[in-house]
């Protein structure tokens, strides 16, 4: 009997202690895991219901951002916070709180944070997703009328605007104002003057390409003239923009218009001539070695092969944004480009790196405050793009161009590790080994001197297709990478790829585009 | 009415006999109840047009929409196939092994040795899937891995192994055996320390050789372990292992065909998407299925052996 009770008592015990245990952490741990968010929610709990007195206005609103880098956390991250925040808690009554966020993870964060009731306020659009979409499900708020109530937001995103808009209401603004782009060749300038090699001044034919990579190929180069990478799109972009995509940036599922096409008709990329084309040149290459071979299942990147010197040279975007400088920065080395298309500015582009505001934010009017700077004080950019002066940068005289403090190189620099800014890119800095000519070609990117599409601003609804675009985007993955590559037999495979991408429904998909398409056409009139 | 009283007497000694215990599982019950019950109001979420600022109450009902895209090309069938076709060979196979694995270790006696080749049959199975996936690229690589390497040697022409889909299926089983064999042994084996020394002794007496004693002996007392791993197996068997899918193939389009399943799939197309409400529709779609599997599989063992089966 005492053996009994003793055992009950034991079991009472445990599962208090248990239950005590549980009880505790939870409600420990919303405090323990993010003092400055709770300090925070109380401070601005108060404010929504009284946010246009004058009281409100003179509190400090606590705003989270989102920096988007490469899994890799900036550490001196926290230092330029407060720097910033030096400025911005006397001038707008605005404290910054940076969240990184790791690339990767960029396309669903948003969703669970807002779901989870979490704060964020200043939110990146583009890169992974797109500002459309997040409007569709509910994670951005509307800005149209503080956007064109502020003359700073509405000059700075002149003619590129429409092309964050869903149903008529903006819903992020471009992360870059000169928002054209162009697809390029980088190629190793080291390389091309150890063995003399003859650039040309634009690839755009089969014929220059085999010029080029023929001449590396003879040159005794310890080197392939190219990796082609996994063959996904963001890493092969020698189809260029011969064309608008018209929204899906990374798999062309919702079909194209090719830009020499004057009756606005949506066509499927993948059974064009042009596809057949690229990818035959692309077979060419592999058949002739001039791309490294295992590139789709070696696991590295275009930049890491470049980087390592695997390869003369890569395929990427080239514009006025951050790429080049990146580039330059994560291989390492001096790297030379050679467009190989036309600028254009396309919808797609312009959102590629846009920001908006998360549907939680509580108070607009301060991150909208907050924008303006980022779109009107060079001071003010320069600091959130490349940090402290002195500590991640020193200036030349004369000069946009900044180069490393002494002791300091891309690798151990404490800030800059990340995929970009919002803001007016017009005259800040240039980071080494760019040079002031980098700085001047970037107004040959800006609205007016690039070519915008005829299709800017023009955003495809796939609610009553996404069904279709699930399955077509399936089929694409199975293909194209290897067709991309050359590691198949183009005039083989293409033929089974579009019959697939029939049987998914691509017809579907591009009747309804066009459809829209024309509607919104018939609109703009 | 003598019977009756006793019943009840005896009911009421369990009662209190089991009460301890069934407070001790209190926590755990609750844990689970949160962990495994509370979530399944979640499943709506695969009937909804989730949208985020509206949350799961609010947000639109859609009927089976969300479930069209898994059944709009034959990729359903494909990755169905492949799952089941994959799981099926991988229980029967794992549990073939892992009694041979098994009785094998039962029977080396020094007690380091045995420690020993425990210690190394368990090691692949704590690595991870990436960390596999690049030692198998470290064999089956085209231009360096050590297969193409020696017959690059023998003057024989290079196999592009992750370009041609014969292989795969081979190449996926035996990973994952090499993978899962130490660990699927142990249960096995524990069961195998548990019978009795004695049987065996009797059988030796009456001059069984070893083969007849596994096969007479052994085997019968492991099968009630056996069925109950085989119907935990299949409870899972429309789940696939998404490390070994994904990472050893490294998600190559041209192996798609032999070595995508339901997992990989909709990871693939939500990778691109991130659609809530896909995803859920996949996951229910998932686990519908393995419930009618499970429901059947345990009535088809009720009817062969009653006392094995799970309920």
């Amino acid at each position: 009997m005492k053996k009994k009770s003793l055992a009950i008592l034991l079991a009472l015990g445990m599962t208090a202690g248990l239950l005590g245990g549980c009880g505790d952490s939870g409600s420990s741990d919303p405090a323990g895991g993010n003092t400055v968010e709770a300090d925070n929610s109380e401070a601005s709990q108060g404010n929504p219901a009284d946010s246009d007195n004058s009281e409100a206005s003179g509190d400090v609103y606590h705003m989270v951002m989102e920096i988007v880098n490469y899994g890799f956390d900036d550490p001196d991250i926290k230092m330029v916070q407060d720097k910033i925040n030096e400025r911005t808690i006397p001038e707008i009554g605005v404290e910054v709180e940076f969240l990184t966020v790791p690339i990767g993870e960029m396309a669903t964060k948003l969703g669970l944070m807002i779901s989870g009731g979490e704060q964020m306020d200043l939110v990146c659009t583009g890169l992974t997703t797109y500002p459309a979409k997040l409007a569709a499900e509910g994670s951005l708020m509307p800005i149209t009328e503080y956007v064109e109530n502020s003359e700073i937001l509405t000059k700075a995103t002149e003619g590129v605007i429409d092309a964050c808009k869903y149903n008529g209401e903006i819903y992020a603004l471009p992360g870059v104002t000169a928002a054209g782009i162009e697809t390029a060749f980088y190629y190793d300038k080291e390389l091309a003057e150890q063995y003399n090699i003859q650039l040309p001044e634009k690839l755009e034919t089969a014929e220059d390409w085999e010029a080029l990579f023929s001449q590396v190929k003879e040159s005794g180069m310890d080197a392939y003239a190219i990796s082609l990478g996994d063959g996904c799109k963001a890493e092969a972009t020698s189809t260029g923009y011969a064309f608008d995509c018209l929204g899906d940036k990374s798999f062309f599922s919702y079909g194209v218009i090719m830009n020499d096409d004057t009756s606005d008709t949506i066509v499927d990329l993948y059974s064009s001539d042009l596809y057949m084309e690229k990818c035959k040149m692309h077979r060419d290459w592999f058949e002739k070695g001039y791309c490294v071979p295992d590139s789709i299942s070696n696991g590295y990147t275009t930049t890491d092969s470049l980087k390592q010197g695997m390869v003369f040279g890569i395929l990427n975007n080239h514009g006025s944004g951050m790429n080049e400088g990146n580039l330059n920065r994560t291989t390492g080395k001096t790297l030379g480009v050679i467009p190989t298309s036309d600028i254009v500015i396309q919808s797609a582009n312009v959102t590629a790196m846009s920001y908006g505001i998360s549907t939680t934010c509580k108070n607009p009017e301060k991150v909208i405050k907050f924008l303006e700077l980022l779109y009107s004080d060079v001071d003010f950019i320069n600091l959130m793009n490349f940090g402290i002066e002195g500590v991640h940068y020193v200036t030349t005289e004369g000069s946009n161009v900044i180069g490393y403090p002494e002791g300091v190189d891309p690798s151990s620099c404490g800030y800059g590790n990340f995929l970009g800014i919002p803001c007016d890119n017009m005259n800040i800095y240039v980071r080494e080994p760019l040079t002031d000519e980098f700085a001047e070609t970037i107004s040959k990117f800006a609205f007016g001197s690039a070519k915008a599409s005829k299709y800017l601003g023009y955003t495809f609804d796939t609610t009553n297709v996404s069904t279709e675009i699930s399955a077509v985007t399936a089929i694409i993955n199975k293909y194209a990478p290897a067709l991309e590559c050359g590691i198949v037999d183009p005039e083989e495979m293409i033929p089974e790829f579009t019959a697939e991408l029939k049987t998914a429904g691509i017809d579907k998909i591009i009747e309804e585009n066009q459809k829209q398409l024309n509607d919104w056409l018939a609109a703009q009139n | 009415m003598q019977g009756k009283s006793v019943g009840r007497k005896k009911s009421n000694w369990q009662y209190k006999k089991w009460a301890p215990i069934i407070l001790m599982g209190l926590p755990g019950l609750i844990y689970l109840i949160i962990n495994n019950y509370v979530p399944l109001y979640g499943l709506v979420i695969a009937f909804k047009n989730y949208n985020y600022s509206l949350g799961i109450t609010g947000s639109e009902w859609c009927g089976f929409k969300n479930f069209e895209y898994l059944f709009k090309t034959d990729a359903a069938w494909i990755i169905t196939r492949n799952t089941l076709a994959y799981n099926v060979a991988f229980i029967i196979l794992k549990i073939i092994l892992g009694i041979a694995v098994a009785i094998f270790l039962n029977e080396v006696r020094t007690k380091r040795s045995k420690k020993f080749y425990q210690t190394v049959i368990l090691l692949p199975y704590l690595m991870s899937m990436v960390v596999v996936s690049y030692l198998a690229y470290a064999f089956l690589g085209d231009r360096t891995g050590l297969i193409n390497s020696l017959l690059g040697a023998l003057g024989k022409p290079p196999v592009t192994f992750y370009m041609s889909k014969q292989y795969w299926p081979f190449i996926l089983t035996f990973v994952y055996l090499w993978r899962q064999v130490g660990y699927g042994s142990i249960l096995f084996l524990a069961t195998l320390v548990g019978i009795d020394d004695t049987y065996y002794e009797a059988a030796e007496l009456d001059g069984a050789s070893k083969w007849k004693q596994i096969r007479y002996v052994t085997l019968p007392l492991l099968k009630p372990t056996t069925i109950m791993v085989a119907t935990m197996s299949v409870g899972n068997i429309f789940r696939s292992d998404f490390g070994l899918f994904y990472q050893i193939p490294r998600n190559q389009g041209l192996l798609y065909s032999v070595t995508d399943t339901i997992d990989t799939y909709v990871f693939r197309a939500l990778l691109q998407d991130g659609n809530i409400g896909l995803s859920s529709a996949a996951a229910f779609y998932q686990s519908i299925v393995c419930f009618v599997t499970i429901i059947i599989f345990n009535y088809v063992i009720r009817k062969s052996s009653s006392e094995d089966a799970l309920f």
